[in-house]
């Protein structure tokens, strides 16, 4: 730009010299342009110039039109004479513009400078940079206005090409999801900041200003070692991606990966670093890490626990027989029952590895949130030191959890809570929906609710936070360390996450993420007495069918008992060739001298492929109870079990075609 | 008529421990210490009921199932295992294993156990 105007100056000055010394000759050419003396000099001067050359009476009338203006526009100065240049050579959207302009320039001081579009002949635009000076009368007043004008189209496209590729940069630059810092690389190394994009704004708090007083070397970082050696080293450790821990303003450690590119960029040299917000992927990791230990540990604790269950096997079993043959000894039978005693401990120390190994497939049921908190001991053991304070959001979804495993878990950290508070404080159990903006990385898509647990004792040291999961870790000596090590995996068998969170000085937050039910389900207070239609029940022991018929009695339902898989079989075929089908059939798992469950299901549904049985037992562990589809129940009752309960299973597959 | 039961186990105190608990409830007790020596002793002798460990070196508890089924269909096999792992459990009930025992057992639940089993299938 400067160059043009510069250009423009130099024709105008040379003009305006020309004007002064023979401004008598144009004049006369002016109103003679035939006359003879000066008129070649004029015309020549006018035609030999580059610059365009327009003169024009003080109503914008064309005067003069020299040859380059007549090869830029493709007019003849025939063709324009006398005419209003505005009429002819601006283009329509300038003209209020132009028009308006051309009075400020018959009013203002000389010389003048403007920009306008002319369009040719041919309808080509042309950008035109104009410089104007007035011609005066005998008298001094401006009779003439004489414009110099240079086609700078070509340089303004230069100009807006070039802007537009700036515009570019800059909107890539400050769209980028990553962090950018660009610092100079002078003789003695790295320099400021010249240019942070918004990413690092926002990431690390600091403003522009702010970042363009630091440099590479005075920016807060954590491993300041790690930071000064790579400064140091470089261009040679350019290219290399690394991770560092950036401080931001207001204290926070953000994780970073960098990745530090030499450049060369409007002659200077430049070290570029794009810097990735890592806090996510460590988080995931440290997680993924905690996960693999939990599950090394588990397989460990799994397979001392077979060994030991060996061991014990043989050691209770002879106990067991020495027992018998000594029984007449009261003081050898008195220290065998000791052994035995302890060997029992063994036993119970044994399972509490293998829940905490396996954790046991669980048994999922769909639960409100508000009855398994109901059913957590832990509020039992609220004592009259110790407030349990309940806060559930009105509209938490269902769970879909095993009951007895869940409960197992929110009891532990209730008594842990209980515990860290020497038994005296408040406990709060905050549960609800998890939002939209308080989702965490590691959960899957889905509804989930989380059940919050905080309590008023000491916290928990920052050193013991990452370790509370990990099994055998305690700071009690009367604990196992198993707790908190079960209720990890149990939640993590749930698809569900635990976590804990703790300042010191308040009390620690274990928070428990588990998959949620989007369909609410039906909930009647109490339980109806609307069961409908015929129920055969297989038990082999008397007084639990007696109990199970009772129960459908009052639900509604017409119960008929049976005490083994043959005669349920039975009674199931004559019923139905009678024209008196049973609806449903419940059936015992194990029947100590009889048919069970698993075999007697075989011969109904080859009897009726549509027959639908309920699996019913107390051994919860057994495979036939956790995959019951599989050996052709269609649902499975826990025992023992509650009139609800009994009546929910009933309805759901009553209900199904 | 005396039954006859077979003990699988590589560890020598339990074989031991379930020959005289099984001997004194009146059963005939046959041991074998691995997979290959029980399939080689069903092919000898006529086993009403095996009590076979999941867990053995050698040949494993549920290949040694299934060799056993194979050579003898109707015997009924009780697997002992001192680790329930749900996936074992419902593989060897699919290989036809008619329950199981976790150790460490009660020996009278163990002897109860096996003569259920023993009367179920005679019923």
């Amino acid at each position: 730009m400067g160059g043009i105007w510069e250009n423009i100056h130099v024709l105008t000055e040379e003009w305006s010299i020309f004007m002064e010394t023979d401004k008598t000759c144009l004049i006369s050419q002016v109103n003679d342009r035939t006359s003879s003396g000066c008129h070649d000099v004029v015309a020549t001067v006018l035609n030999a110039v580059e610059a365009l050359i327009v003169v024009l009476d003080l109503s914008g009338r064309i005067v003069i039109f020299n040859k380059r203006c007549e090869q830029l526009t493709g007019y003849t100065f025939a063709e324009v004479q006398g005419k209003d240049f505005r009429d002819i050579l601006v283009i329509p959207e300038e003209k209020d513009k132009v028009g308006h302009d051309f009075s400020h320039v018959c009013a203002s001081q000389f010389p003048s400078e403007c920009e306008s579009h002319w369009v040719t002949k041919s309808g080509e635009v042309h950008y035109i940079a104009w410089t104007s000076h007035g011609l005066p009368d005998k008298n001094g007043n401006i009779e003439l206005i004489v414009s110099t004008g240079i086609d700078i189209t070509t340089s303004k496209q230069t100009e807006s090409a070039l802007w537009d590729s700036e515009e570019l940069f800059r909107e890539l630059f400050n769209s980028a999801n990553d962090a950018i810092f660009l610092c100079e690389l002078t003789d003695q190394g790295l320099g400021k900041y010249l240019s942070v994009n918004n990413i690092a704004i926002q990431k690390l708090g600091y403003t522009n200003e702010e970042f363009l007083r630091m440099t590479p070397l005075t920016i807060p970082v954590v491993e300041k070692e790690k930071r000064d050696n790579l400064a140091q080293n470089f261009p040679d450790s350019s290219g290399s991606a690394f991770e560092l821990t950036l401080i931001a303003k207001n204290g926070k450690e953000i994780p970073f990966e960098l990745s530090v590119q030499y450049i060369h960029l409007q002659g200077k040299n430049i070290a570029m670093a794009v810097c990735r917000d890592i806090t996510e992927r460590k988080a995931m990791e440290e997680e993924t890490l905690k996960t693999s230990k939990l599950e090394s540990v588990g397989a460990l604790a799994g397979s001392i626990a077979h060994d030991f269950n060996n061991i014990l096997t043989v050691f209770l079993g002879n106990l067991s027989m020495a027992r018998m043959f000594v029984k007449h000894d009261e003081k050898i039978s008195s220290k065998l029952q000791d052994m035995e005693d302890a060997a029992m401990e063994g036993k119970a120390l044994a399972r509490r590895l293998l829940t905490f190994a396996r954790g046991g497939e669980p048994i999922k049921r769909i639960f409100e949130v508000s009855a398994l908190l109901d059913n957590v001991g832990g509020r039992a053991l609220c004592g009259d030191h110790v407030k349990c304070v309940y806060e559930i959001s009105m509209d938490i979804l269902p769970v879909e959890v095993d009951e007895g495993q869940i409960t197992q878990v929110i009891n532990d950290i209730l008594l842990n809570a209980i515990d860290s508070m020497s038994g005296r404080g408040t406990i709060f159990v905050q549960a609800g929906n998890v939002k939209d903006h308080e989702r965490r990385h590691f959960l899957k898509d889905g509804p989930y609710v989380k059940i919050a647990v905080t309590d008023e004792g000491p916290g928990i040291p920052p050193d013991n936070l990452s370790r509370v999961f990990d099994p055998f870790f305690t700071t009690k000596d009367s604990h196992s360390g198993l707790g908190l090590a079960t209720a990890f995996s149990v939640v993590h068998k749930h698809q569900g996450f635990i976590t804990v969170e703790s300042i010191e000085g308040f009390g620690p937050t274990f928070t428990i993420y588990l998959p949620a039910v989007a369909v609410i389900a039906e909930e009647s207070s109490g339980t109806d007495t609307t069961g409908n239609g015929k129920i055969l029940v297989m038990d082999d022991e008397l007084y639990v069918r007696k109990m199970a018929g009772e129960m459908l009695e009052v639900l509604g339902y017409k119960p008929d008992l049976a005490a083994d898989g043959e005669e349920a079989y039975t009674m199931y075929r004559k019923a139905r060739e009678a024209g008196e089908p049973f609806h449903a059939v419940i059936m015992d798992l194990s029947v100590s001298g009889g048919i069970g469950g698993k075999e007697a299901v075989q011969k109904v549904l080859a009897y009726d492929p549509q027959a639908k049985v309920i699996v019913s037992s107390g051994y919860y562990n057994d495979p036939v109870m956790s995959d019951y589809t599989c050996y052709g129940f269609k649902g499975c009752l826990e025992k023992p079990y509650t009139m609800k309960e009994l009546h929910n299973v009933l309805q759901r597959l009553l209900q199904e075609a | 008529m005396v039954r006859t039961v077979m003990v699988v186990d590589d560890r020598v105190g339990i074989r031991k421990l379930l020959h005289e608990v099984l001997q004194g409830a009146g059963y005939k007790v046959i041991t074998a210490a691995g997979g290959n020596e029980a399939i080689k002793m069903i092919g000898q002798e006529t086993v009403d009921l095996v009590l076979l460990d999941m867990k053995m070196s050698g040949m494993d508890g549920l290949e040694t199932l299934t060799q056993l089924k194979k050579v003898c269909p109707q015997v009924i096999i009780m697997i002992m295992t001192a680790y329930e792992e749900l996936e074992v459990l419902k593989e060897a009930a699919r290989r036809g294993a008619a329950g199981y025992i976790s150790k460490p057992f009660d020996i009278e639940e163990l002897k109860d156990v096996v003569a259920s089993k023993l009367r179920a299938e005679s019923a």
